[in-house]
């Protein structure tokens, strides 16, 4: 469970992102500040385009802010440039996103051996091992050889799940993870972050689903780029 | 233990999308064998040119003269610096064709049985022609239609009108050789006959000589040297109060149409760099296209970790591979194709081929160009899609950082009007990516270029 005496795990401070597009200057984040603990499972909610996914895209650094800074585990990621960012993410944070996202070429037990590879993480004869137990542990031992578009929604998901979870990141950033998916195939996703929550695992999920993001342990409310309200 | 799954994402961008990957794999191929074939031509017409007329042994001094007799052939050999002399008789007639026109027909005689200057290569019949034969060199067969065994008449300038057997076919390399640059191709059809078959032709004093043909001691491809023997023996047939109608000098090595051949593979060269230029800009856009069907992929192996040095040796080895099998593909077309152009050039140029070979230059210009050019043209999309943040790449949508303002040409284009809908699209979508359009525009004024090139290289040939 979170630890508030601790120093937070993820702090962000004065976040804002501003689009520039042909249309003009777009808003998506203004003023965020945020602090999130070790072991918390964090909802993350709000309308379509009131800012949710931007904010996961700043703290996985994916996309970069117009302003402000976020801290993760002591290190400012904000600060790092794009290649530094990709080894620190991959050895740190897994992501999970709405579409999956899974190279379509490669079976799911090459795509989740793929971030071992390129964080050169664990033995090579290791990772095969790691990547079996951790598709055993998303119930998809039996379809390791499978290409991605052989499996179903609820499949690529669990599997990209297991591939976030392959550097053992202690935090795990899920964008939309079940919006894509019905709603037993969700059940099931939502039930493996909990587990993963209880090993002490730092969740952030992104969701439009109040229902789904009450069930968290906090929930933090986005509208129009503000963060509105936090509950417990 | 299995594969690497970069690796195996690099085999499968090769082997699931065949069709691209062809595509691909052809445009490298392209620029490849026409810089394979060019070399290799360039290599062996300059090795089997000189190595096939060394080999024939031939004069290093010729002359045109008045009469002389064997004799006098004799007295030249003492001359300083001479090696060899033997004395010919050249003349001249018509011959008809199977048409029925009149062709001129040059005629030489010598004894062809003791020669060892200027030798000749039986490609048919019999050789030495006896009397009443004779043995016609390939060069111009074509216009005079006569087969093995045919008779062909012959007529001298006072009407007379001769038959002889025609029972060989024979390369003469040193055709033209007395004409200068070119002589070869301006030379008639010339025929062969023994020194009994002049008196049936009413060859006056058919005992004589009017060609003179000389080898000479010493390094016989310095030029100075073959000058400074060439000028005692004119010098000795101007004190004997020989006529010389003609004089020329040529190295054993300097095939009479090498210079020539020369010409037209350096202006081939410039054929097949515009080839590969072409290759470049093909693949460039081709592998744009391929970095763009991917631009998600990249954004999910940055995701996970990859950094955009090692996206950037995925897509290295993906292109060496493309051009590994491109050179590959091309190494048996580019010895067919060099083969069937040595054959042809051998009959139309006047030299000996002396069959297929591995030439390890062409193979290595071919081995670097397969690695280089294709990474070179891959270098800008490869960059340039790496260097895309994690966001814009999973998007497909770039952040604009500068002005959003229109250009000139924007607003003019923006501005069009009385043109149908499907018009106004397809008008600006050409200008929509102006880098896109300038590299097509290059492409197509390349592939233009190329076209027009062959066409000269032809109609010169001709």
């Amino acid at each position: 469970m979170a630890e508030k005496n601790e120093a937070p795990l993820i702090r962000i401070q004065h976040i804002s992102k501003v689009f520039r597009t042909g249309a003009g200057d777009f808003t998506a984040l203004e003023d965020v500040n945020l602090d999130f603990y070790r072991g918390e499972f964090i909802g993350v909610v709000g309308k379509s385009g009131s800012g949710k996914s931007t904010l996961a895209n700043m703290i996985t650094g994916i996309d970069h802010p117009t302003d402000g800074e976020i801290v993760i585990d002591g290190k400012t990621v904000t600060s790092m440039n794009e290649s530094d960012m990709s080894v620190w993410r991959g050895n740190n944070l897994g992501i999970v996103f709405q579409f999956y996202q899974l190279l379509p070429m490669l079976s799911l037990l090459e795509n989740v051996i793929l971030p071992m590879d390129f964080c050169n993480r664990f033995d090579p004869a290791e990772r095969e091992v790691r990547a079996h137990d951790l598709l055993k542990l998303v119930g998809l031992a039996d379809l390791a050889d499978k290409l991605p578009a052989m499996t179903s929604g609820g499949q690529q998901q669990s599997a990209a799940i297991a591939r976030a979870l392959a550097n053992d990141p202690p935090i795990l950033v899920a964008d939309e993870p079940t919006g894509n998916l019905d709603s037993r195939t969700a059940e099931s996703v939502f039930e493996l972050f909990c587990q993963l929550v209880d090993q002490g695992k730092t969740i952030i999920m992104v969701t439009h689903d109040p229902g789904l993001a009450k069930r968290t342990t906090r929930m933090v409310h986005i509208r129009d780029g503000k963060v509105t309200t936090e509950e417990e | 233990m299995m594969l690497r799954p970069r690796w195996q994402k690099v085999l499968s961008d090769l082997w699931k999308n065949k069709t691209r990957s062809i595509l691909i794999i052809a445009s490298i191929a392209v620029g490849l064998l026409a810089i394979g074939i060019i070399s290799s031509l360039y290599f062996e017409l300059n090795q089997d040119m000189t190595r096939g007329f060394q080999r024939i042994n031939p004069a290093n001094i010729q002359f045109k003269t008045s009469l002389v007799d064997a004799d006098f052939i004799d007295h030249l050999k003492k001359i300083e610096g001479v090696r060899e002399v033997e004395g010919a008789r050249d003349l001249t007639m018509q011959v008809k064709t199977a048409a029925g026109n009149w062709n001129t027909l040059n005629i030489q005689s010598k004894d062809f049985s003791k020669s060892t200057i200027n030798d000749i290569s039986l490609l048919q019949g019999t050789w030495p022609p006896q009397k009443n034969q004779i043995v016609l060199a390939d060069h111009k067969l074509k216009d005079l239609d006569v087969k093995l065994g045919d008779w062909i008449t012959l007529q001298n300038s006072e009407g007379d009108q001769f038959q002889l057997q025609v029972v060989g076919f024979i390369q003469d390399q040193m055709l033209g050789t007395a004409g200068g640059a070119g002589g070869f191709f301006a030379a008639e059809a010339q025929g062969y006959v023994s020194k009994s078959t002049l008196t049936t032709l009413h060859v006056a004093g058919s005992d004589y000589y009017n060609k003179i043909y000389v080898t000479v001691t010493g390094d016989a491809t310095d030029e100075s040297n073959l000058e400074t023997i060439g000028t005692r023996v004119y010098n000795d047939l101007d004190d004997n109060g020989i006529t010389i109608g003609n004089y020329s000098l040529r190295s054993s090595l300097g095939h009479p149409n090498i210079d020539l051949v020369n010409a037209i593979v350096g202006i081939l060269f410039m054929l097949t760099f515009l080839i590969v230029f072409l290759s470049g800009f093909l693949i460039t856009n081709t592998l744009q296209f391929l970095l763009n069907q991917q631009m998600q992929q990249v954004g999910i192996m940055k995701s996970v970790g990859a950094t955009r040095r090692q996206i950037i040796l995925i897509y290295v080895a993906l292109i060496s591979i493309f051009g590994i099998l491109a050179f590959f593909l091309i190494l048996p077309l580019t010895r067919m194709a060099t083969d069937k152009l040595m054959i042809f050039l051998a009959e139309q140029i006047n030299f000996t081929y002396f069959g297929p070979r591995l030439n390890p230059w062409v193979l290595v210009i071919q081995i670097i160009l397969a690695l280089v050019v294709p990474l070179a043209a891959a270098s800008a999309p490869v960059l340039r899609g790496t260097r895309l943040s994690v966001q814009e790449a999973l998007s497909g949508i770039q952040q604009q950082t500068g002005s959003a303002e229109m250009g000139k040409l924007d607003h003019l284009l923006a501005n069009i009007k009385g043109m149908s809908r499907p018009i106004l699209l397809a008008v600006r979508s050409v200008f929509r990516n102006k880098g896109r359009l300038i590299l097509t525009l290059v492409t197509l004024s390349l592939g233009g270029a190329g076209v027009y090139l062959r066409f000269q290289c032809a109609h010169l040939f001709q």
